[in-house]
């Protein structure tokens, strides 16, 4: 008993030395604004997006432990970019700047130097995230129930259980992956028939889990790359005659995707339990 | 039924044995070595070599690089696009330029990989080279004389060469390894008013440079993170020295936070 409660106790503190949060540079409240579309523009940090049960959109500086964050070709080496004179480097942190609208709440911060941001948002929300950072950074977002939108260039974006409809545009000039898993989809008038996902790429692969039972009709087209998959996607062959691409039906067709990359690979897998 | 069994095994035994192998097309341009020689090449992965020859010779090779499955797609099945263009051989050029200071051309190909030795001691040898492939690669070595590259390619390769050169990648991997530096080196023009003989413009890349453990420079920086194992120390305006200062060597970085380059600088082993 002493061993189980001791080994609680050291991932309890394991956890707080990994993520401790710091005070909120935003805590806006969007209680009434189920309708409004979030609008968020970041450049620098990783951005940890969660959707939660409140009413507030709140952003806070976030901790992540150094080891996740060392660069794997940096290892034995020592960081020297201090010796230089920092005269070239902008160090000022802007202040977030936010407006409302009739129908959206726009929050800009510009270019910030904090590592990472953990930003919680009200889970029912509509997303549209702009987010470019360097090689080292990732985008995580779980746990949404609004339409998801999601931009820039990242060289990681994870997307984790979410409803959709989602779209992402990646502009990554790098080697770069976008991870999609658990989609929770329910094809109903909401979604107002637009695509369950809508994805594009230049140089980014995809991959993507989706449920065994999902009916969908799917479209993907590589310029460069391949596709991969475990399922069972059942060619339309006059639409996958198109240079580049294949169009086909998953379980009798159904909820709209639309993959295209320029460069990168597509993996459409089932999803694990 | 047994005969068209029988006929189509044979079809697709021989159908895969044509689909592996490789295919070979050799240009040759004549050029004059007094002049500014500058290549473009779109879609392929390149090899670049000196040589103590006269003519530009290029070299076009199919299926060089065998399909391989990302580490992530593995136990998943490739679909095949029935409709994607397949590699080729044919080598064409357009001409760009072609007056008493530039000759420039673009090389037309669908084919993957070229492999193009250039010959030794040009007054200025160019290559901008694109490809945003997976495994994409620009490699130079041994080329004797001034050179410069530019291009989007996933990694750029510099080794045995003493330059002068400038090396401009926007993004991916620069890798520099075995460079014959010295301190006495210039470009063969002053117009161009360059900071020093060896120039890597980094951009939002990763840079790797390997240095000599007893070699005397200066490098200076605009910008980017830094990673050294070197004794490196301060100099003025942004310089870092190693052994007290000597041959120059100028690099650049994108300049914001998000897509600055990083300089890897090493003992060369």
């Amino acid at each position: 008993m002493k061993l189980i409660i001791l080994f609680f106790a050291a991932i309890i503190s394991a956890q707080n030395v990994t993520a401790q949060s710091s005070p909120k540079l935003v805590n806006y409240s969007l209680k009434n604004k189920k309708d409004h579309l979030v609008e968020l523009t970041i450049t620098g940090p990783s951005l940890y997006i969660e959707g939660y049960d409140g009413d507030d959109l709140t952003i806070e500086p976030y901790n992540i432990a150094p080891s996740k964050n060392i660069i794997a070709d940096s290892l034995g080496l020592k960081n020297i970019t201090s010796l230089i004179t920092p005269a070239f480097r902008l160090q000022q942190e802007q202040a977030p700047v936010i407006k409302e609208y009739t129908d959206r709440v726009l929050v800009n911060f510009g270019v910030s130097f904090h590592e990472a941001f953990l930003i919680k948002i009200p889970r029912n929300t509509h997303l549209k995230l702009s987010a470019t950072g360097s090689k080292d950074r990732k985008v995580v977002l779980k746990n949404l129930t609004g339409e998801v939108d999601v931009r820039g260039a990242m060289p990681l974006i994870e997307i984790d259980n979410i409803t959709g409809p989602l779209t992402v545009n990646s502009n990554a000039v790098t080697t770069s992956k976008i991870i999609i898993s658990n989609i929770k989809f329910k094809n109903s008038p909401l979604n107002d028939g637009k695509a369950l996902l809508y994805l594009s790429s230049f140089m980014s692969d995809f991959d993507i889990s989706l449920p065994e039972d999902i009916k969908a009709n799917v479209n993907i087209k590589v310029d460069n790359g391949d596709i991969y998959s475990d399922m069972d996607i059942v060619k339309t062959y006059g639409a996958s005659n198109n240079l580049n691409t294949i169009s086909g039906k998953i379980n009798g067709g159904g909820a709209f995707i639309s993959i295209i990359s320029t460069y990168g690979n597509v993996a459409i897998r089932k999803q694990k339990e | 039924m047994k005969k068209i069994i029988l006929l189509s095994i044979i079809y697709f035994c021989c159908e895969s044995v044509f689909a592996q192998k490789s295919a070979t097309n050799i240009l040759k341009i004549q050029v004059n070595k007094t002049r500014h020689i500058a290549l473009g090449t779109n879609g392929a992965s390149v090899d670049i070599e000196g040589y103590d020859g006269d003519d530009l010779i290029i070299e076009a090779i199919t299926d060089k690089f065998p399909k391989t499955v990302p580490e992530y797609a593995k136990g998943l099945n490739r679909i095949p696009l029935s409709n994607r263009p397949k590699e080729d051989n044919a080598l064409g050029y357009k001409l760009l330029q072609d007056d008493s200071l530039l000759y420039q051309i673009n090389i037309t190909t669908k084919c993957k990989y070229l492999h193009i030795k250039v010959p030794n001691h040009l007054y200025l040898f160019s290559i901008y080279a694109n490809d945003g492939s997976t495994d994409s690669y620009l490699a130079i070595k041994d080329l004797k004389g001034a050179f410069q590259t530019e291009g989007s390619i996933r990694t750029t390769y510099i080794s045995n060469v003493a330059g002068p050169f400038k090396v401009y990648s926007r993004q991916g991997k620069v890798v520099l390894y075995n460079i014959l530096w010295k301190d006495n080196i210039e470009w063969p023009f002053s117009s161009l008013n360059f900071p020093s003989p060896y120039i890597i413009n980094g951009g939002s890349s990763d840079v790797f440079l390997s240095l000599p453990e007893d070699l005397k420079a200066n490098i200076s920086f605009t910008g980017g993170e830094i990673y050294s194992d070197m004794n490196l120390e301060t100099g003025p305006k942004s310089t870092l020295t190693l052994n007290g200062g000597g041959i120059k060597i100028t690099t650049f970085s994108g300049g914001y936070s998000f897509q600055h380059a990083t300089f890897y600088i090493r003992k060369q082993k």
